[in-house]
């Protein structure tokens, strides 16, 4: 099962049955009681992070970046991380505020092992992406749906994913030789790339796990300790990224509105239960067993007990988990975790519902005037921007924008919010992890996050 | 950080992640139940805080956090969440240590938790897993049908209703909650039931097919450890020794001392004829771990070499423990019964065989029950047993040894003939106390015994 952002990664197998039963009952062949896992961390097809933004470079492209496969260890060696080859990923757009599909850009893998009889991964020095010497090797096909003009095509194929950043000695001058070397035009003005890069995302997981707890307001807590800095968790850690950038008008054109609504999707193919006359077939329909569009969906959009079902369901039907939208969890934990911080318990957006009608623009609305399509017609959770203006969370996301910050504050009604006027204060316009910014910096050219770290940093 | 090579060319796929960085699960005091939802601390908590987390290099050790889960039911003991988070937390390590006084342990927690929250389908769905993993499979239905239907989306209990279904013996309905499963989510849980579904139905290959995407669709660590071992065990029993080893050495790579896992080293070492070794490995783990499964291979090692000393030792641990496990609520009716068969005790396992069929008609308590019949004379009472249990089209090696004793024994020689020749084809010594009665079947029938079947 994926877990849906940042901070779900934590989470551990859920109720891991299956372990060493063999040993302590029944024989090994197909004798009696099995004992068959449940839930394990599916990291390959674990969507962590979205990001989705006007390029700071050229603001008439729009750029997406997907990342997988939390806590990537840099020294993976020698089984160093890769996407994986039976996973679909997929970037899906909105254009016309249906909450459907309009786009879809799907990347599939493939990895070649050029000599088997190595355990190896490089046999000598890697300076380009064909290096005889780079002896795994994955490559990528992407293929677009529009449904706008009902036009399906493969726009990139058999595209070469970057190798692992293994270290000084096998992979010199990496960024110039490999990483940057990665990235694909496409002959219809697109951009893509796919491969290891350093974790853009950044946040005190250690001590936000710890009872909510927050460094700077540790005083303040429930249970108080004296005040800490925040401490990066996820410094020197990779992931794997899926990066697209796209014209706007190639997007916009047709619908007619700038504001885009985007989610990213991951799937395993089901599977024949029994084989039928004989033939075993491995493949099976494409199933959906991760989304992500809004970062913290989980904390503030999904309700407790609904994961699996928030990750097989579709933007159009997101109007079931309106209810927990309006009356967030988290909201409410604030004010217990912090006596004597108090947060709003409704604020009128012009929906009509009644609760945090500002928390339901932002996750399934849009912001009127700022991210909210004219188009709009049926609330979805999806990261939206706003493609005529620059990009900041929660208008699209950036690589640097500090989105634990901005929740927490959006959700105590500090971020200005019109109605939350009188919780525009502090603490509650101050909250955060104080962790601002992430270990390395991002570039200034696609695709943005910056390189790997090395298997010896 | 240590290295650890884990060689793959199948499961190429397979990378380590280390290093993840742990979660202190903090006590918290009752007021703050409410913390489950928020910023995935409830969550967290409620998934585990398993051992599975950490280092990928961690054995099965879960002490403190057990205690931490532990202390937090007393802090709150009104929260069906803690309750559920510590009974998965006993329950796994029930299953992992092999001691079974977590067992208790882990029943009264989620009984808390289901109690406290009787519309959870995660706690109903965790209570029919540890009904499943007691092996009290009528309990397990009901509870496991619950589940499924207070959240249908939920991979867990369906899950669970697959595994209950399949041990009650309603492989139809097994097989539509299976498809179920596959349409919400093709992931680790519903692959290796599909392995386990395919191995029923006598489909090792496909088998395997399944169980390989098992593995390719979980992360380094302790689930993937299990059902690495279950791959290693397929590629076992299809006679790929290369490929079982390779198995089971990514599975102790994820989780040092997993015990299926040393286990098929063993049982790879006795395939290549390395008696010896296998029999010095068997000791050192049975010393460890003085449990059934290793126990038991153990003695019928020693049959093997001729040592019956040894042999009576490793039957006699065996027995005891199974006492143990009695006296704990694990009801194992078709480990004693076939246990005692092996041994050649036919009236306590026809007794007990007899009640497990009772209860339920299964694969396997069909076959307990025909294999006691026909040793205890009632010859023809047994073939329309046996016949119910090869009704799926299971191949394992010891059913249709039985098959054919029972078709022989009934003047059926031709029938006979068929079953010898499936079981031929399979791997002997995965149960190695069938490897005489074969032989002797086979020299009545005119066959000959393959050189791996005689070999050992």
């Amino acid at each position: 099962m994926s877990n849906k952002r940042k901070l779900k990664r934590v989470i551990p197998v859920l109720g891991l049955s299956g372990a060493l039963v063999a040993g302590l009952i029944a024989q090994a062949d197909a004798s009696s009681h099995r004992e068959a896992p449940l839930i394990t961390e599916d990291p390959v097809a674990d969507i962590t992070d979205l990001y989705a933004f006007v390029s700071p470079d050229d603001t008439s492209m729009v750029t997406l970046v997907m990342n997988v496969n939390p806590f990537e260890d840099p020294a993976g060696g020698p089984n160093f991380h890769k996407f994986g080859d039976d996973v679909r990923y997929r970037f899906n757009i909105d254009v016309n505020g249906d909450a459907k599909e309009d786009f879809e850009y799907d990347f599939r893998f493939a990895t070649k092992v050029k000599n088997p009889a190595t355990f190896l991964y490089n046999t000598g020095q890697v300076t380009t992406l064909d290096d005889a010497d780079l002896n795994v090797v994955q490559t990528y096909s992407v293929y677009e749906d529009d449904e706008l003009r009902d036009e399906e095509s493969t726009i990139g194929k058999n595209l070469v994913v970057a190798p692992a950043n293994v270290g000084k000695r096998s992979t010199p001058d990496y960024e110039a030789n490999l990483g940057a070397a990665a990235v694909t035009e496409l002959s219809n003005g697109m951009k893509v790339f796919a491969g290891p890069r350093d974790d853009p995302f950044f946040a005190d997981l250690g001590k936000i796990f710890d009872l909510g707890s927050l460094g700077p307001f540790q005083p303040a807590h429930l249970i108080p300790t004296e005040a800490e800095p925040g401490e990066d968790y996820v410094a020197m850690k990779n992931v794997h990224t899926i990066a697209l950038q796209i014209p706007v008008s190639h997007l916009t054109e047709v619908a007619g509105d700038p504001v885009i609504g985007v989610w990213a999707t991951t799937y395993r193919r089901a599977t024949q239960t029994r084989r039928s006359n004989g033939t075993q077939k491995v493949g099976g329909d494409w199933v959906q067993i991760s989304r992500l569009g809004m970062p913290l969906v989980n904390e503030v959009v999904v309700p407790l007990g609904a994961k699996d079902l928030f990750n097989s369901s579709r933007p159009r039907s997101d109007g079931q988990f309106a209810a927990s939208v309006l009356d967030p969890e988290l909201a409410n934990l604030i004010p217990v975790l912090y006596p004597g911080v108090t947060v709003p318990t409704s604020v009128d957006a012009g929906l009509g519902l009644g609760g945090r009608e500002d928390i339901a623009t932002i996750f399934l609305t849009g912001i009127p005037g700022v991210n909210k399509s004219a188009l709009f017609s049926r609330p979805s959770e999806m990261l939206r921007v706003n493609t005529s203006t620059a990009s900041g969370f929660p208008n699209g996301r950036l690589l640097t924008d500090d989105v634990i910050d901005v929740s927490l504050r959006a959700l105590a009604g500090g971020i200005g919010f019109p109605g939350t006027e009188a919780f525009n204060i502090a603490p509650n316009n101050a909250l955060g992890d104080d962790v601002s910014t992430n270990d390395k910096t991002a570039t200034d050219t696609f695709p943005y996050v910056a390189e790997p770290w090395a298997g010896t940093d | 950080m240590t290295t650890t090579a884990s060689p793959e060319s199948e499961t190429h796929d397979i990378t380590p992640v280390r290093d993840r960085p742990r979660r202190r699960v903090a006590l918290i005091g009752p007021l703050i139940v409410v913390l489950v939802g928020g910023l995935a601390v409830g969550r967290f908590l409620f998934a585990g805080s398993s051992s599975v987390e950490g280092s990928t290099t961690q054995s099965a050790g879960v002490g403190s956090e057990l205690d931490a889960l532990r202390a937090r039911t007393v802090a709150e003991p009104e929260s069906s969440t803690a309750w559920l988070a510590y009974g998965e937390n006993a329950m796994r390590t029930a299953i992992a240590t092999g001691d079974p006084a977590y067992y208790a342990a882990a029943q009264l927690a989620l009984d808390t938790a289901v109690t406290l929250a009787p519309d959870s389908a995660d706690a109903v769905a965790a209570r029919a897993g540890l009904a499943l993993s007691l092996h009290d499979f009528a309990a397990a239905l009901p509870l496991a049908e619950r589940a499924a239907k207070l959240n249908p989306f939920g991979v867990n209990a369906l899950a669970a209703l697959v595994d209950a279904r399949l041990e009650n013996g309603d492989y139809d309905g097994a097989e539509t909650t299976l498809d179920q499963l596959l349409d919400v989510n093709p992931g680790t849980p519903a692959y290796a039931r599909v392995s386990y579904f395919r191995q029923l139905t006598g489909d090792l290959e496909g088998a395997r097919t399944a169980m390989q995407q098992a593995v390719g669709a979980t992360g380094p660590g302790n689930g993937r450890a299990v059902v690495l071992g279950y791959l290693g065990d397929l590629n076992l029993e299809l006679g790929n020794y290369d490929a079982a080893e390779k198995a089971y050495s990514t599975a102790l790579t994820d989780q040092p001392g997993n015990i299926a896992a040393e286990l098929g080293r063993a049982r790879v070492l006795i395939a290549r004829g390395s008696l010896t070794e296998a029999a010095a490995r068997l000791d050192a783990l049975v010393a460890r771990s003085p449990q059934p499964a290793p126990a038991t291979l153990q003695g019928e090692l020693a049959l093997l070499q001729g040592d019956s000393v040894s042999a009576d030792a490793a039957f006699r641990l065996v027995r005891a423990n199974q006492q143990i496990l009695r006296s704990q609520g694990v009801i194992a009716d078709i480990e004693y019964s076939n246990f005692d068969a092996d041994r050649g005790d036919w009236a306590s396992a026809l007794e007990t065989a007899s009640a497990a069929h009772a209860t339920r008609q299964t694969i396997f308590t069909a076959d307990a029950l025909a294999w006691a019949l026909l040793n205890v004379g009632r010859t023809a009472e047994a073939v329309p047993l046996i016949e119910e249990s090869l009704a799926l089209g299971i191949s394992t090696p010891s059913i249709r040894v039985h098959a054919a004793a029972i078709y022989t024994a009934n003047r059926q020689p031709e029938r006979a003939r068929d079953e010898l020749a499936v079981a031929f084809q399979s791997t002997p010594w995965l149960t190695p106390s069938i490897r005489p009665i074969a032989a002797r079947l086979a020299d009545e029938l005119g066959l000959t015994l393959p050189q791996n079947w005689s070999s050992l």
